[in-house]
């Protein structure tokens, strides 16, 4: 097996007792990235600095240095987030050229535990798209099969762990862009509680629903990275102050007598039969291993989209009026006045889709029509969290699919954004609720892999991990 | 629901061309459709105080960016400000 292939965890290992060095691992992940991005797209902006970033890593532990367990791993960062020095485009036209003058905190974090930086991931423009078809850029194509799309908004960062081009990678999630690409790339997606990872220089999208999270390839690097990641930040006002587990150091392989609520309404007639079918023998296998399936009713699932789209398209209003030509970004040429320059620059900048949000959004926020849209979504809003965190009261875990179809072709979607839409009806109640949720492979339909979700209690990363673990392990060990 | 594209526009400061009324007009009606199934308020929505933002002191601190980091991304820029088009005009009188 190449160094590409192998997990973050059995790197580390490697790296520790000088099986490899830093420099040998991130070589071999440059040569499949030569070999695939022509193809597949996943990168946008590939960083310069790499082989020394290595280097300096396999010095300091020829020194004798203790360094972090993650220390030396090639990692991979969604546009959208902050790297200094390092263009940083959110997939669109506005921000083509772009450079941060700062690190997001993540990033901050990544580089003090002597991680790798390869570079910046493809996304649907500004985080609104749910196939990385909306990028101005290009689209970014599934590694496991080339027609099809890797999901989104995070494709990129899926497709380059899938195809070994990354072994980690930072992805976000305002309304399933995390586990939905995970879940169509076949590879492990986890977004955790809201507020346990620091949105410090994440350019919003939905402020109140956006969260960084982990793409990987086993749900112990899952556990590694994101121990790495959480953390009070007081740069970050809605940063939760607590304190975390060591969720690498207690993984355990625990699943016997969780109880594991199956809402009706997440295996209804939108989910295509044979993910119900994969997903539903998953399920099945936990229950052969001692886990407890519980039929629940979340009843007003049926509002999640809708009150979904409503509020994040009214925070994404309001959170890309800053686009404007004025400090930073694109800026249209040839204005007399601030208003042409707002309006033009605007235009000119933005695609298509987050037009068409940011005009929904300024829609359901104008005179006349608050009341009727934004306050009633709010109301829902209550309704779906009220509902999820009472399950969840006598349920250990809640489980659905993470998409209701495999990944989809290239361009079927994308002048239906209603369907579009419809697509995330699994994903985005665990963001109205603010709850962490993890995707993992469980199985495929027609060759195109299907993931399974478990959603947890807030700040219940711990038995999501464990849990996901324990299944990750019975299929490994069934296979062998 | 009636949306007066135009309006919305003006208000989001984005410009829509002729070309592209009809598309958006369609796509916004049927993204509207399916937006107003929502269940009317039964009472008022409350902030949760449970789980309020914890703001830190109001105390300057340095800055992580000089101002000239700060200004490198601004389209153009003069004396350290950033020159945007003129926003008073001169009156005739």
């Amino acid at each position: 097996m190449m160094l590409y292939q192998k997990s973050a965890a059995e790197l580390s290992y490697m790296l520790q007792n000088g099986e490899c060095s830093a420099a040998e691992l991130l070589t071999q992940v440059h040569s499949r990235m030569e070999q695939l991005e022509p193809e597949l797209g996943a990168y946008l902006t590939c960083a310069e600095d790499c082989m020394q970033q290595a280097m300096a890593v396999d010095a300091a532990r020829a020194r004798g240095e203790q360094l972090h367990p993650l220390a030396g791993i090639p990692i991979a960062i969604k546009d959208n987030i902050s790297t200094k020095n390092l263009r940083t485009t959110c997939g669109s036209k506005m921000l083509e050229h772009y450079i941060p003058p700062y690190d997001a905190t993540v990033i901050r974090k990544l580089r003090d535990a002597g991680m790798v930086i390869l570079g910046k991931t493809n996304m649907d423009e500004f985080a609104m798209g749910s196939s990385t078809e909306t990028s101005y850029f290009h689209p970014t194509r599934n590694p496991l099969a080339h027609d099809r799309t890797a999901g989104g908004s995070s494709g990129g960062s899926a497709a380059a762990v899938a195809a070994g081009e990354a072994v980690l990678a930072l992805g976000t999630d305002t309304g399933g862009s995390i586990r939905q690409p995970a879940a169509f790339c076949g590879v492990v997606g986890f977004k955790p509680t809201y507020g346990s990872v620091s949105r410090y220089g994440l350019i919003a999208y939905a402020s109140s629903f956006d969260q960084i999270g982990t793409f990987s390839r086993t749900v112990r690097d899952a556990a590694m990275l994101t121990q790495l990641l959480c953390g009070h930040d007081p740069m970050d006002a809605t940063s939760a102050q607590r304190s975390y587990p060591d969720f690498a150091a207690e993984l355990m392989p625990e699943i016997h007598g969780l109880r594991i609520g199956i809402p009706k309404e997440y295996f209804g007639s939108h989910v295509q039969d044979d993910v119900k079918s994969v997903v539903s023998a998953a399920l099945h296998r936990m229950e052969q291993m001692g886990a407890q399936l519980v039929e629940i009713s979340l009843p007003s699932t049926e509002y999640a989209v809708n009150a979904y789209y409503i509020l994040a398209c009214a925070e994404a209003s309001s959170n890309l009026a800053r686009f404007d030509g004025t400090r930073f970004g694109y800026r249209a040429q040839g204005c007399t006045s601030p208003a042409q320059l707002y309006e033009r620059t605007r235009s000119e900048g933005f695609g298509r889709e987050v037009k068409r949000r940011i005009l929904l959004g300024t829609f359901v926020l104008s005179a006349g029509y608050y009341e009727d849209c934004y306050l009633r979504a709010r109301a829902a809003q209550r309704s779906i969290a009220q509902e999820l965190h009472e399950a969840l009261r006598c349920c250990d875990l809640i489980a659905a699919p993470s998409a209701p179809e495999p990944a989809f072709l290239l361009g079927e979607r994308l002048n239906h954004p209603v369907q579009m839409y419809q697509s995330d009806l699994c994903t985005v109640p665990a963001n109205l609720a603010g709850l962490p949720a993890i995707s993992i492979p469980c199985g495929s339909v027609d060759g195109l892999p299907v993931g399974l979700q478990l959603l947890g209690r807030p700040f219940g990363e711990r038995t999501i991990l464990n849990a996901a673990h324990a299944y990750e392990l019975e299929v490994q060990n069934a296979a062998v | 629901m009636n949306i007066d594209i135009p309006h919305i526009a003006k208000l989001a400061a984005l410009r829509v061309e002729e070309g592209e009324l009809a598309d958006l007009q369609r796509d916004m009606a049927e993204i509207v459709q399916m937006l107003v199934h929502l269940p009317k308020v039964q009472e008022q929505v409350l902030p949760d105080a449970a789980n309020a933002m914890m703001l830190r002191e109001d105390v300057v601190v340095p800055s992580e960016c000089t101002p000239q980091q700060l200004l490198q991304n601004a389209p153009q820029v003069h004396a350290d400000c950033v020159v945007v088009p003129q926003t008073m005009q001169e009156s005739e009188s």
